[in-house]
């Protein structure tokens, strides 16, 4: 079971300036997170990707509260 | 028998040299045992691509060696030219907008 606000949280702290919304998916360790960030800009998806998860790369895998991360990223001027 | 780890680190890099396009998942293609390795085979097939599979969940260790290797924390994970592309949601983005099949068609 992760705790939403503070994976926004540790997501804002990593991409100061983005726009970041975490919603659960099910069950509470499959999330869905939306980050617009200005630091996407010119990164591929691969590597925009990468930014989201070593924000929450402690929380992130089995028998963490993160099961999985839906992650979706655009890039904001 | 008793593999090692490093035996195992040598099928994964083998894997991800000998095929261009390179997935692994939970499960088999045939049988995915995770709908995000489901979801990411569909979009493969339906870019006509040949791919080659490895299931991840035989061993920990798999999962393990493989994501020290890549940086990449979750399955599924799919390389192409020796390169990784992303997980499930980079796939599927690649694949609706057309990307993937041109990606997997210009790596066989």
């Amino acid at each position: 079971m992760a705790d939403i606000a503070q994976v926004e949280q540790l997501i804002r702290t990593a991409l100061p300036g983005a726009d970041v919304r975490v919603e659960d998916m099910a069950g509470g360790d499959h999330l869905y997170a939306q980050v617009r960030a200005p630091q996407f800009s010119g990164l591929s998806l691969l590597e925009q990707h990468r930014l989201v998860n070593q924000a929450v790369d402690h929380l992130l895998g089995p028998g963490r509260p993160i099961h999985a991360l839906k992650i979706k990223t655009e890039a904001t001027a | 028998m008793i593999i090692t780890e490093d035996e195992i680190r040598q099928e994964i890099l083998d894997s991800i040299q000998q095929n261009h396009v390179m997935l692994f998942m939970k499960g088999t293609p045939e049988m995915p045992r995770c709908g995000f390795s489901m979801q990411t085979v569909a979009c493969l097939r339906d870019t006509g691509a040949e791919f080659a599979a490895m299931d991840i969940l035989p061993d920990p260790r798999i999962r393990q060696v493989l994501s020290e290797h890549s940086g990449w924390p979750t399955i599924p994970q799919l390389f192409v030219n020796g390169e990784l592309v992303g997980g499930c949601d980079i796939v599927t983005e690649l694949h609706e907008s057309g990307q993937l099949k041109e990606l997997v068609n210009a790596a066989a």
